[in-house]
């Protein structure tokens, strides 16, 4: 393995090389302010020993605490405290944090030259961003069409009532619910299911099917899925993929998950829900298609925007850690912009 | 420690009075709302910030989505006051109970923009559009901001219109931007 790690080492250190070069672009990039790309140089130690991975993150919250030390120190105290829910690490344990060293830098190295193969250049050759391929925003699109969970939730499964919408939710569909609302998974942040007659019970949402009874439900933030509770077995989710992870500063994959919009960490032994790391809006961001609507305003995060400012002939909009250079005239996104380089 | 902040915001403002004549474009005329901008500052300390704002802060404690504020991430923050929610009545209260938890999510979600926007950039947005601007949100609607005179507002489709009122905070991960009204969405979807 050690073997493994150096070569990899070694191809991240040719990867880093390469990209050091486009600080000398056409001036934008005078404005970056620290950000990770020196990581880079430390990201791979080859020591095998399970803890480099750590390690690899140094630069990239030292950054983070220079603009947010207050959030930074949160953050270590939260990450803290879920570590100590972890029992004692076995050798199973290590081994497995070791392979987790192997994977993250695996998939770094394999990153950054997928990056570099994206380079954007203007006129002169000369770099004037990164531009990244779909493959990290795949799971945007996987994400946009979910299905609801068959059956009833938990607590209405045990009462063996047939599945029928308990006397509470009944009535609070027959009266409206709060504000004299149609309950729709909108109102709760859901814009991945279809339309239908809904009702609210108990921190899930549940759909009614033809003859009366519960056609499926949906467990719901800040309800079944808080934090504390178990992660609902058939709720599914999808994997945060590595550029997540490094943007929302995650701390490794294994720990997170992606469903409807959120970014759940969770605890690795039993799936509870510690924290919500991020919401996302789902919104398409297409290179070569149209930019979706709700994005008419200059929205660039606050570190960024010294690099990434509109011009006569480029617009920046910023949408689920992600920069998209846009065309003023045709409104086409022209490129998607890895902010982590 | 909020008397002071105010003094120095004053300061600040009253000393920046020559700037922004100069430079009309984009910058906000009046001192009074022009947006702070402190750049050494969270999302969440800049809510601490702003005065008016417990209900807020509160509702964004009980519904988990402290850390969201605290993250990497840019987020902006419509933030309706103490009396916009108080406005809501026996249902407003109902909303920040335990039970309603899930809506009151969806209904913050509906608060959060993507990225860092405040004030001045949205109305040289409309400025330059020659109308009203839309901007999605962390829910499932878009908000749209409009001029009126030289009030700026944001309503949700077919829901509430909310004046953009007091002084917008613009910290390291998003901007705070003070809202007189809850945006409620519309009631059928």
């Amino acid at each position: 393995m050690r073997y493994l790690l150096s070569g990899a080492a070694a191809v991240a250190l040719a990867a880093s090389g390469a990209l050091a070069q486009p600080g000398n672009g056409n001036g934008k990039d005078s404005g970056d302010r620290g950000k990770p790309a020196a990581a880079s140089m430390k990201q791979v130690n080859g020591n095998g020993n399970g803890n480099s991975a750590k390690r690899d993150r140094e630069p990239n919250r030292a950054v983070e605490r220079d603009r947010a030390p207050d959030a930074s120190r949160q953050r270590d105290a939260k990450a803290e405290k879920s570590e100590r829910r972890v029992a004692t690490p076995s050798l199973k344990a290590e081994k497995r944090e070791i392979n987790s060293v192997e994977r993250d830098v695996e998939r770094r190295v394999e990153r950054r030259v997928e990056t570099r193969s994206g380079d954007s250049r203007n006129r002169d050759g000369r770099l004037i961003d990164r531009v990244v391929f779909n493959r990290d925003r795949e799971l945007l699109r996987l994400d946009r069409s979910r299905d609801l969970i068959d059956g009833c939730p938990p607590g209405l499964r045990k009462k063996n009532n047939g599945c029928l919408p308990p006397g509470q939710a009944k009535k609070q569909y027959a009266d409206r619910g709060l504000f004299g609302y149609d309950y729709r998974p909108g109102l709760f942040g859901l814009s991945s299911y279809s339309s239908g007659r809904y009702m609210y019970n108990d921190g899930y949402l549940l759909r009614l099917g033809s003859g009366g009874g519960i056609g499926g439900y949906i467990p719901l933030l800040g309800g079944a899925l808080s934090i504390g509770n178990p992660w609902p077995s058939s709720y599914t989710y999808n994997r945060v993929p590595d550029y997540y992870v490094d943007y929302y500063n995650l701390g490794g994959s294994d720990r997170y998950r992606y469903a409807d919009n959120v970014i759940y960490r969770v605890d690795p032994e039993d799936a509870a829900i510690l924290s919500v790391a991020a919401l996302l809006t789902g919104d398409e961001f297409s290179i070569g298609q149209p930019m979706p609507s709700g994005y008419d305003v200059y929205n660039v995060p606050y570190a960024y925007r010294d690099r990434y400012y509109d011009t006569p002939e480029a617009s920046y909009r910023y949408s689920d850690g992600y920069v998209y250079r846009v065309d003023p005239k045709t409104q086409l996104v022209a490129a998607a912009i890895d902010l982590l380089i | 420690m909020k008397p002071i902040f105010k003094c120095g915001l004053a300061a600040i403002a009253l000393a920046a009075l020559p700037l922004t004549s100069a430079c009309s474009q984009v910058d906000d005329q009046d001192p009074k709302t022009a947006t702070k901008d402190d750049g050494t500052i969270t999302l969440a300390a800049a809510l601490g910030a702003e005065d008016g704002m417990d209900t807020l802060q509160n509702a964004i404690t009980n519904s988990e989505l402290s850390g969201v504020l605290d993250g990497p991430a840019s987020y902006t923050l419509l933030a309706p006051t103490d009396a916009a929610f108080d406005a809501l009545g026996d249902e407003g209260k109902a909303l920040l109970t335990d039970d309603q938890r899930p809506l009151l999510v969806g209904l913050l979600r509906e608060h959060m923009l993507p990225g860092h926007l405040t004030p001045e950039t949205i109305e040289k947005a409309i400025a330059d559009k020659g109308g009203p601007v839309t901007i999605s949100t962390l829910g499932e609607s878009q908000v749209t901001f409009s001029m009126n005179g030289d009030q700026l507002s944001a309503a949700l489709p077919g829901g509430a219109t909310a004046a953009i009122t007091g002084t917008a905070i613009a910290a390291n991960n998003g901007v705070v931007i003070p809202l007189d009204t809850v945006l409620m969405p519309q009631k059928a979807g």
